[in-house]
């Protein structure tokens, strides 16, 4: 399995030449080598890694919440140990249950299923298949990164705050998620804050990678490689890329509406939620989307395509 | 299921059975992937005639699914298949987008959905075909594509162990899920319904699997790793240009015509053009035949 074959004799390379790339290249700084790439084989391995820890952490909190269904009426006393007030006695609590199964949903529907795969084979294959230096805009693909390690960082700090992580579901559904301070889950307020936050840098994260593969599978292909000589991960990435781009919008702006809702009392999603007598978005201000089901309509319509999203 | 298409093709020495079929398959799912999105939404007071409208468009989805498993086992089909773990994973790919697909078809149909929407059943459906299968086609990729991230393999006993955990894992997690119809969802406790007492045990069992599967995956990330710094390395041929190629799996792609060290620009000369598809394996009595040989006078082109 491991003899190589090199198949050099027929090809129109000319790995003779000493005048290509190499000679403009600069030396390169630990900074820019491994840090501040711009090289997407080195971004692929940032999203791999990055990903790969994002699986453990996914795969960890499932664990977490299959012992509460697995063992309902037993208790795991180091479980105190690491979650404190969180398993109170060796027993998972509902809150923290809930907030659980709501972060194993958006660590591995996002950050591993979108961003681990389609980051990690996108980056390194697409230039390698169509043959070309690098992607098209080098700088955004590093951006692209930057933004998930961003997005990535919010959403670990949300375990780390006092009401806990978001615990309203990972399809963030109003009502439930409509309402900062419900009395029901503590993780509907700063917990749900932020986790619209790292979404929103994992949104800006998968488009600025996602205009940029389809950008290099377009115009970066190499001399003779036509679209239908292009191996089928080319065709996949790309019209992946392609459905990230048209539904992540759509996502992030059902976003920005809920957080609306939640920090400037907007009724995008709560007209008719009454609380303590008190219509609330009755003082709505903001009415370009006239009605609530257009909000959630983006939102669902949204999560619909992801899950075509990451088959490809 | 790009990089299935690619690692089953490699791995069996065949070509890919119904290129273009493929190619307009996943452009059809890519469309209907935009008129589906109701199908969550069946029993929220949606109109009937409405459900059904979705209801159609989610079941088209399984005309072009249907054809790419058609086109992977069409592809495998007595070919000359290396198990190695890139390829079992593209197959269990397979297996596990074939039992949840099965499932998508039952779900699809409003008037059932009302009765297993938010039960045990959806999260098994939805976990085999979206979760466990695209990890699948997560990790055929890692192992195929070790070598041209790192210039080393991974260890290939730890893959075949971590695959075969994972898929009975994967399996014992999640196959009797469907069994559990009725038990609803996102329950943090059940101990107020005596009636669904019946499903302790499957409870028990299904969190045990998860157990194994998660240690399983542990074996993956520790071989990850250690293959980074210490795996056996990628051996190739010197060129002229001083640079040492390889190409370990015999693939016909251009990724493999790049130095085995990972150089900024990917090949240090001219980039190299492009005269055939990529699947030409066991093909005029050779094993494989690089994108990048021209054409034989009186050979036609693929595209």
């Amino acid at each position: 399995m491991q003899t190589s074959t090199v198949d050099h004799a027929h090809t129109d390379t000319h790995h003779d030449h000493v005048h290509g790339h190499e000679e403009h290249h600069h030396e390169e700084t630990f900074l820019t080598k491994y840090i501040f790439s711009q090289d997407h084989k080195m971004i692929s391995k940032q999203f791999l890694i990055t990903g790969i820890f994002w699986g453990i952490v996914g795969g960890l909190l499932s664990i977490l919440f299959r012992l509460q269904l697995g063992w309902p009426n037993e208790t795991f006393p180091f479980l105190e140990t690491f979650l404190g007030k969180w398993a109170e006695g060796g027993k998972i609590s509902s809150e923290f249950y809930y907030a659980m199964v709501t972060m194993h949903g958006t660590i591995l529907v996002f950050f591993v299923l979108t961003g681990g795969l389609s980051g990690t084979f996108a980056n390194l294959l697409i230039p390698y298949q169509v043959g070309t230096r690098d992607m098209a805009s080098p700088f955004i693909n590093m951006l692209s990164y930057w933004f998930f390690l961003g997005a990535s960082v919010v959403m670990l700090l949300s375990f780390f705050i006092q009401t806990g992580p978001a615990s309203g579901g990972w399809t963030a559904y109003p009502p439930i998620n409509g309402l900062r301070d419900t009395g029901v889950n503590l993780g509907s307020g700063l917990g749900f804050d932020l986790w619209i936050l790292g979404m929103t840098l994992f949104i800006c994260s998968s488009l600025l990678g996602g205009l940029n593969y389809i950008a290099t599978v377009l115009n970066q292909r190499t001399k003779g490689m036509s679209m239908f000589k292009m191996p089928l991960t080319m065709w996949a990435l790309m019209f992946t890329a392609v459905i990230g781009v048209l539904s992540f919008p759509a996502l992030l702006a059902g976003c920005v509406l809920l957080e609306f809702d939640r920090l400037l009392d907007t009724s995008f999603y709560l007209n008719n939620i009454i609380i303590n007598g008190q219509l609330l978005g009755y003082k709505v201000v903001l009415l370009f989307c006239s009605s609530t089901c257009s909000g959630s309509w983006v939102t669902r319509r949204c999560i619909s395509s992801f899950y075509q999203l990451w088959v490809l | 299921m790009g990089i299935v298409s690619e690692v089953l093709s490699v791995h069996s020495r065949k070509p890919i059975f119904g290129y273009k079929a493929m190619v307009f398959s996943i452009l059809a799912i890519l469309v209907l992937s935009f008129i589906v999105w109701a199908h969550h939404m069946f029993v929220t007071g949606l109109n009937p005639n409405l459900g059904a409208v979705f209801t159609l468009f989610t079941l088209l989805i399984a005309i072009p699914s249907a054809i790419k498993v058609f086109n992977w086992i069409g592809t495998v089909w007595r070919g000359k298949v290396r198990l190695s773990s890139a390829a079992l994973f593209a197959i269990g790919f397979v297996s596990m987008f074939i039992t949840g697909g099965l499932t998508g078809i039952i779900l699809g149909n409003s008037a059932i959905d009302i009765q297993l929407h938010d039960t045990m059943f959806v999260v098994a459906h939805f976990h085999i075909v979206m979760g466990v299968a695209a990890f699948f086609g997560m990790f055929a990729g890692v192992y195929h594509w070790f070598p041209r991230l790192y210039g080393k393999y991974m260890n290939e006993t730890l893959g075949q162990i971590h695959f075969y955990v994972t898929l009975i894992g994967s399996y014992c997690i999640f196959f009797p899920m469907h069994f559990m119809t009725g038990l609803p969802r996102r329950y943090y406790t059940y101990a107020q319904f005596e009636t669904f007492n019946n499903f302790n045990f499957l409870a028990e069992f299904i969190s045990m699997a998860a157990i194994v599967v998660f240690i399983g995956q542990l074996i993956f990330v520790v071989n990850f790793f250690y293959s980074i710094f210490k795996g056996s390395k990628v051996v190739g041929e010197k060129a002229a240009d001083g640079h040492e190629y390889a190409n370990p799996w015999g693939a016909t792609t251009l990724e493999w015509t790049a130095p085995v060290e990972r150089i900024h620009g990917n090949w240090p000369g001219e980039i190299p053009s492009v005269h055939r598809w990529p699947y030409d394996y066991s093909v005029g009595g050779r094993d494989y035949i690089p994108q990048t040989e021209p054409l034989k006078p009186g050979e036609v082109s693929h595209d």
